[in-house]
């Protein structure tokens, strides 16, 4: 089953190449003491706002902190918040569709009307409200980005169960003795997966976003720590003297959350079982 | 109607069936638009039959006339709205806990759609071995070669057994719903139009798998189709179905060699066959293809539900519904016999 979805995303050249840069961005920040040319918060007084150079690849900032060093300890953060804040949201958006499609009726709709409530939030106003209370740090961020990211997920996961509690093979194992347990999680959840699966990899891509927002306004990951988010705050002031500041976090955010999509569409594609030919 | 179930009666209390079905009912509710006015489609309407030991019994009709939703409420996959269905004598609707899963053991079902019926994400082996697991049939090292021996058994190779079902042809993958529905070694096999999704060379194949499968051990059979060549050859007993309720019931051979009811009649000419005798063709008696639609089953027509269509239609066709009455050696609801 694995190898027949591999072999489906590596013929999506896209997606290949996105997985490939998501992986090197993955092992510098799992690896970033090792890449890491300079501490993250070590000053070069004598080398502020400094230009590209052999020394500081991609410059240094208004403090001489070299901005490729924090790149790679702020891609860990990145990293970090987007699978975590995921994870969060597709447990709870699994475990709330999959009671909600699967015995629908009252549960159903209470649960979608509560849904529907936390739809009718602007998510990141919601989030911002919640950091102003609460101290901002990676640990409240993943957790509150997570607790408002998951609706999506149910509605998939509902939608799924609806169609599949009908299906003859769900009808079949009823009618073969096999308890809701059994049926649930054998029979209707395997098959609801994969979209969930497709839209985790595009949540990684939001949740990054949404980091690197909140760390832009200041709310999110606090100075010293860097995380692309706050380097590009603090390049804000200086954009149009030392331009580097700006334009690479920015640029390591659009390429990353661009590669979480393209992975996302290639899952998409390679977890479509009508799709599948006989191929082995 | 008191003929019908005096006989039915007398049949249950010989134990002479194996499931029975009294009066039931399905309806499902259908909301016209936003509008909170609930109508109701009477999918399955009172309907009675009873299955014998070790036969076969066939229920005909055209699509939409309820068939599946009668083969899913006796198998107790859907619950009927009322009346109850009998198995072995005992109430299905009121099982529980340990009774229902012996009877899960003792009725199977065999869908219409081999491409729906079996798990995507499961392989073929998997699959199988499940129902053993359910019911702890077999001991956890023996499950493999219980497994291999009921692949053969519907003719398939034992390297099957490691494929997903997307890998199979639809004859193939009927062929493992048979497989699973044979491994608890059931009483009763509800067959849900199990050929008409399959091409015609195919439908030979599991045709003749099926008809093994009846020699073999003490087996009944409800056999849902359209196919009336194949009823008549399959079956024992024959019920047909229009719009939700049995027009005509009786033994296979009486039934087709004398059909009652009109409907009956204009299925019965409506099949080709190859070769028709002198006295039918005489008789202008070819293939003639049934004339009008089925009406849909949210405005079921007054009266006899058929008279629309009805070649035969009289006075109060379009006014009293008629019972199902014995007649001859078969019961048929048609006001001609009253």
């Amino acid at each position: 089953m694995i190898s027949i979805i591999w072999k489906r995303v590596k013929n999506n050249r896209t997606a290949v190449i996105g997985l490939s840069v998501i992986l090197a961005i993955g092992v510098l920040a799992v690896g970033a003491p090792l890449f890491a040319p300079y501490d993250s918060s070590a000053i070069d007084v004598d080398n502020t706002l400094a230009a590209p150079t052999w020394s500081h690849p991609l410059g240094t900032d208004e403090l001489g902190r070299d901005i490729l060093s924090r790149m790679i300890w702020g891609g860990r953060v990145s990293l970090k918040v987007g699978f975590v804040a995921v994870g969060i949201a597709i447990s709870i958006g699994i475990f709330i569709g999959a009671l909600a499609g699967f015995y629908g009726g009252i549960i159903d709709s209470l649960l979608m009307r509560f849904v529907d409530m936390m739809l009718c939030f602007p998510t990141f106003f919601l989030i911002l409200a919640v950091i102003a209370i609460v101290e901002p740090s990676i640990t409240t961020i993943m957790i509150v980005i997570g607790l408002t990211s998951w609706m999506d997920v149910s509605r998939l996961v509902r939608a799924e169960i609806l169609t599949l509690k009908e299906r003859d093979f769900v009808l079949a194992a009823r009618a073969i003795g096999a308890r809701d347990f059994r049926v649930i999680f054998r029979h209707i959840l395997p098959n609801a997966l994969s979209p969930v699966f497709v839209s985790a990899t595009f949540g990684v891509a939001g949740a990054i976003l949404t980091e690197s927002g909140l760390s832009f306004l200041g709310l999110g990951v606090q100075p010293p720590d860097p995380s692309w988010g706050n380097i590009l705050y603090s390049g804000k002031d200086y954009i149009l003297t030392a331009w580097w500041l700006s334009v690479f976090p920015g640029l390591a955010i659009l390429i990353s959350v661009l590669c979480y999509n393209l992975v996302g569409e290639g899952l998409r594609d390679a977890l479509d079982p009508r799709l599948w030919r006989s191929e082995k | 109607m008191e003929d019908n179930t005096e006989n039915m009666n007398e049949a249950a209390a010989n134990g002479e069936f194996l499931l029975e079905a009294r009066e039931i009912t399905k309806h499902f509710p259908a909301r016209s638009g936003l509008g909170k006015t609930r109508k109701f489609i009477s999918a399955v309407d009172g309907v009675s039959f009873g299955v014998r030991h070790n036969s076969v019994f066939a229920i005909v009709g055209e699509s939409g006339c309820g068939k599946s939703t009668l083969a899913r409420m006796i198998i107790r996959l859907l619950k009927p709205s009322s009346g109850t269905v009998l198995f072995k004598g005992n109430d299905l609707l009121a099982m529980e806990g340990e009774e229902l899963l012996a009877f899960r053991r003792s009725a199977q079902i065999i869908f219409q759609d081999p491409f729906a019926s079996l798990n995507p994400r499961m392989r073929i082996m998997d699959a199988l071995a499940e129902p053993y697991r359910i019911h702890k049939l077999a001991p956890r090292n023996e499950i493999g070669a219980r497994v291999a021996e009921l692949i053969s058994k519907v003719g398939l190779n034992e390297d099957a057994l490691s494929k997903y079902p997307h890998e199979f042809s639809g004859g193939q993958r009927q062929r493992i719903c048979i497989a699973r529905a044979l491994s608890v070694s059931p009483e009763l096999i509800v067959a849900d139009e199990p050929l008409s999704a399959l091409d015609v060379s195919i439908q030979a194949q599991i045709i003749n798998l099926l008809q093994d499968i009846r020699k073999g051990p003490a087996i009944s059979m409800v056999f849902i189709s359209h196919d009336l060549r194949v009823v008549r050859y399959l079956s024992d007993e024959v019920a047909i179905m229009y719009l939700g309720r049995i027009v005509e019931r009786g033994a296979t051979e009486g039934l087709f060699s004398d059909p009652k009811h009109p409907y009956t009649e204009m299925l019965l000419s409506s099949a080709p066959k190859l070769k028709y005798s002198r006295e039918e063709s005489s008789k202008g008696l070819s293939c003639r293809p049934a004339s009008g639609d089925m009406p849909g089953i949210v405005d079921i027509p007054a009266g006899c539900p058929f008279h629309p269509r009805c070649p035969k239609r009289f006075e109060p066709c379009d006014k009293l519904r008629p019972e199902l009455k014995a007649s001859g050696g078969s019961f048929v609801a048609c006001h001609l016999y009253q």
